[in-house]
C-alpha cells in the first residue's frame, strides 16, 4: 500500500466537514482508501426514501485512475446489474483527474434519477425498461422497499 | 489523522477572516489534479493549467485534457511562468501573512469595538464588551491606552504592505532603499540616478558595487534615467505593492524582497544563456514494447539511475523519472540539480514501484543517496557510482570490454575477506556440532544411569527420538568432514 497523498487527505477531510446532501461518505478507519457509502434515492425517482450502500475504493493510481465503486444494496436499475457494478461514464472513459469523489458520487445519483435503458448493463432491465416502462419502474419501487429500507442516515 | 489534516492548507482557511473572497483566489491557484498549489504550472492549447508533473503523468495514461477532454498530448503543453511566479510569491510570501492579518479579532473588529468604547470612555465598559464579542482576541490589546491603539490600528490600515517590508523599513528611514534587481540596499540618490540602470545592463556586477554602500561617494549625475521612469521600473518588478509605491514617491517607498521575482525578469537572459550550454535536453519516451531489457538498463545507467529489479520496475523507474525530468529541465523557470530528481524518484519508488517479495529497496536507497549527481564533477561521480554498482554485483559481465584480470585484481582484498569469513563460520559451525554431539552424548550416559527400568527408558526414547536422529545425523556428517 502507498503512501495516502495529500489530495485523499483533503478530498476526505471535505468530505466529512462538508458533505453532498443526501450523501454520506465514510473512510474506513483501516483503509483509508476505501469508503462506505450511504446514498438518498432522489426524490420523484422510484428510488426516493431508499438508502443505498455502496462501497468506494481508490485504486494507487488515483486520481490517475478511476475510483472503483459498487452498489451493495439490490438495486432495479438498466444501468447496474446484479453485482452492483455500474455502467457510467465517468467510472470508465471519460474519468478525469479533475474530477473528484463527492463529483463522482454526485453522478452516480444523477444516474439513479435519469435512467438509461439505451446503454444497458442489465440487459433483463433494460428490456424491461424499454417495453414496459411503467412496469418497470413498479419493480424498482417495489425493490426499494423490499432492500433499501433497512438502512438509516447517520 | 487529525494531524495531518491540521497542517494542510485549504482555501477554506480563508471563510473565518474578514475577506472570505480570497477562499476563490486560493482555489484558482490550485492545480486541478492534486488540488494543491500549482508547481511548474505548463498551459494546454484548450488553456486549462496544471502541475507540469500531474499533467505529464495523466498523460501517460490517457489523451485528453482532464478538464475539457479535449485531446492533448505532452508535446502540445507549454510552460506558463508568470502563473508560476504568482503561485510562488502568494504561497512563499502572501498568503499566511493575510491569513494572520485577515482573521477577525486581529484589527477591523478590533477598531469598530474601539470606536465604541472611545465613546463610552469607561474601562469597565471595554471589559464587557471583551466578554460578549467571541471575535476580540484579548491578547491584542495593548495596555497603554486607547488613544493610543486606535493610532496604530489606523496606521496599519493606510500602509497594508509594512508587515512585507518589515526588513527594509530601517534602510529606507535612513535614506537609503533597496535595489529592485539586485536587493542590495544603496543610498536613494545613487540608487535612482546610477544603479538601477547599471544593474539592469550588468546585473552580475552588483558585487562590486557593494562598496559604495558609504555616503561618502556622492553621486555622479545621470541624467539619463529621470525620477520617474525610476519609479516604473520599481512598480514593475514589486507588482503586488505597485500602488503603494505609487502613492509614497520617494524615500519612503517601501521595497519588498523578491528575489524569485527577480528570476522571472531576468529569464529571458538567463534562458538564452542556458540554452547553449547547461539546457538539459528533453528525455524521449519509452518503447515499452520493443525494447530489451539490456538496452533499457543502459538507458538508466546512462541517467545514472540503479538497475535492479525486475523489468516492469525498470519501465516504471524510467518513466517516472522520464517525467520529473522532463517537468523539472523543460517546463521549470529554475530547475533543480539532477541529484534533486533523483532523491525525489527514490522517495516515489519507496512507496510506488515495489516489486513483489523485493527486498532490495535499502539497498537501491543507499546507492542513490551516495550516488553524488553533480555535473561539475562527472567523472568523479561516475567512479563512485561504479564501484558501488561492482560491490553489488550489477556490472555488465556480458558486454566486451570486460576484463576477467581486472575484476578479480580489483576486487581482491573484497574476495580475499568473503574467504576469510566463510572460512570462519564453517569452523564456529562445526565446533557448534561438537558441542551438540559430545552434548548428547551426556544426556544418553545420565538417563541410562538414572533409569535403569526399561520402560522409562523407552518413554524417553519416544519423546526425545527427533532431536536424537538429528543430533546422530548431525554426529556422523560432522564426522565425514573430518
Amino acid at each position: 500500500m502507498s503512501a495516502l497523498p495529500k489530495r485523499i487527505i483533503k478530498e476526505t477531510e471535505r468530505l466529512v466537514s462538508d458533505p453532498v446532501p443526501g450523501i454520506q461518505a465514510t473512510p474506513n478507519e483501516d483503509n483509508l482508501r476505501y469508503f462506505q457509502v450511504k446514498m438518498r434515492g432522489p426524490i420523484q425517482s422510484p428510488y426516493e426514501n431508499g438508502i443505498f450502500k455502496l462501497e468506494l475504493f481508490l485504486p494507487d493510481e488515483y486520481p490517475m485512475e478511476p475510483p472503483k465503486v459498487r452498489f451493495l444494496t439490490k438495486i432495479y436499475h438498466p444501468n447496474i446489474d446484479r453485482l452492483g457494478r455500474i455502467c457510467l461514464d465517468v467510472l470508465k472513459n471519460n474519468w478525469s483527474p479533475a474530477l473528484q469523489i463527492r463529483t463522482i458520487l454526485l453522478s452516480i445519483q444523477a444516474l439513479l434519477a435519469t435512467p438509461n435503458p439505451n446503454d444497458p448493463l442489465a440487459n433483463d432491465v433494460a428490456e424491461e425498461w424499454i417495453k414496459n416502462e411503467p412496469q418497470a419502474i413498479k419493480t424498482a419501487k417495489e425493490w426499494t422497499k423490499l432492500y433499501a429500507m433497512n438502512e438509516v442516515m447517520d | 489523522m487529525e494531524k495531518k489534516l491540521q497542517k494542510l492548507k485549504d482555501p477554506s482557511d480563508f471563510v473565518q477572516t474578514n475577506v472570505p473572497e480570497i477562499k476563490d483566489l486560493d482555489s484558482l491557484l490550485r492545480c486541478h489534479i492534486c488540488k494543491d498549489f500549482l508547481s511548474i504550472p505548463v498551459l494546454t492549447p484548450c488553456s486549462h493549467s496544471f502541475c507540469s508533473l500531474c499533467i505529464r503523468q495523466y498523460l501517460n495514461v490517457s489523451g485528453n485534457c482532464p478538464l475539457c477532454l479535449n485531446e492533448l498530448q505532452e508535446s502540445m503543453l507549454r510552460s506558463e511562468f508568470l502563473l508560476g511566479e504568482l503561485v510562488n510569491c502568494y504561497t512563499k510570501k502572501v498568503r499566511q501573512k493575510l491569513l494572520d492579518n485577515l482573521m477577525p479579532g486581529n484589527d477591523d473588529t478590533i477598531l469598530k469595538n474601539n470606536i465604541i468604547d472611545l465613546d463610552s470612555q469607561s474601562p469597565q465598559y471595554i471589559t464587557k464588551k471583551r466578554k460578549t464579542s467571541a471575535l476580540v482576541n484579548n491578547n491584542s490589546y495593548p495596555k497603554n491606552g486607547i488613544l493610543s491603539m486606535f493610532k496604530t490600528k489606523k496606521e496599519h490600515k493606510f500602509l497594508p504592505s509594512n508587515n512585507l517590508g518589515d526588513i527594509n523599513n530601517k534602510d529606507i528611514t535612513s535614506g537609503k532603499s533597496q535595489c529592485p534587481i539586485c536587493s542590495v540596499v544603496y543610498p536613494i540618490d545613487y540608487l535612482q540616478t546610477t544603479h538601477i540602470d547599471e544593474c539592469l545592463l550588468h546585473p552580475k556586477m552588483k558585487t562590486t558595487r557593494e562598496i559604495i554602500e558609504d555616503d561618502k561617494e556622492e553621486v555622479k549625475t545621470n541624467t539619463f534615467f529621470k525620477d520617474d521612469d525610476v519609479t516604473i521600473d520599481k512598480a514593475k518588478s514589486n507588482g503586488p505593492t505597485s500602488n503603494v509605491i505609487a502613492t509614497s514617491q520617494n524615500e519612503t517607498t517601501p521595497n519588498v524582497e523578491t528575489p524569485f521575482l527577480n528570476k522571472y525578469l531576468d529569464s529571458a537572459i538567463t534562458t538564452t544563456c542556458l540554452n547553449d550550454q547547461n539546457r538539459k535536453k528533453k528525455l524521449g519516451k519509452l518503447d515499452v514494447l520493443n525494447i530489451s531489457t539490456a538496452a533499457l538498463k543502459s538507458k538508466l545507467l546512462d541517467l545514472k539511475l540503479p538497475t535492479h529489479g525486475s523489468r516492469q520496475q525498470l519501465i516504471n523507474r524510467y518513466n517516472y523519472y522520464e517525467l520529473l525530468w522532463n517537468s523539472n529541465y523543460i517546463d521549470s523557470l529554475q530547475p533543480t540539480t539532477e541529484q534533486d530528481l533523483k532523491m525525489k524518484l527514490l522517495n516515489w519508488e519507496k512507496t510506488h514501484n515495489l516489486g513483489v517479495g523485493d527486498g532490495n529497496n535499502n539497498h537501491s536507497s543507499v546507492t542513490m543517496s551516495t550516488n553524488n549527481s553533480n555535473n561539475s564533477i562527472p567523472t568523479h561521480e561516475h567512479s563512485i557510482f561504479s564501484i558501488l554498482q561492482n560491490k553489488r554485483g550489477i556490472i555488465d559481465i556480458k558486454s566486451k570490454k570486460f576484463s576477467r584480470k581486472d575484476w578479480a585484481i580489483k576486487n581482491a582484498t573484497a574476495y580475499r575477506e568473503l574467504i576469510k569469513e566463510a572460512k570462519s563460520s564453517m569452523l564456529t559451525a562445526n565446533e557448534k556440532r561438537r558441542e551438540a554431539v559430545s552434548e548428547l552424548n551426556e544426556e544418553r550416559s545420565e538417563l541410562k544411569g538414572k533409569y535403569p527400568n526399561a520402560q522409562v527408558n523407552l518413554l524417553c526414547k519416544n519423546n526425545k527420538n527427533d532431536t536424537h536422529q538429528e543430533l546422530e545425523h548431525l554426529l556422523s556428517s560432522s564426522e565425514e568432514e573430518e
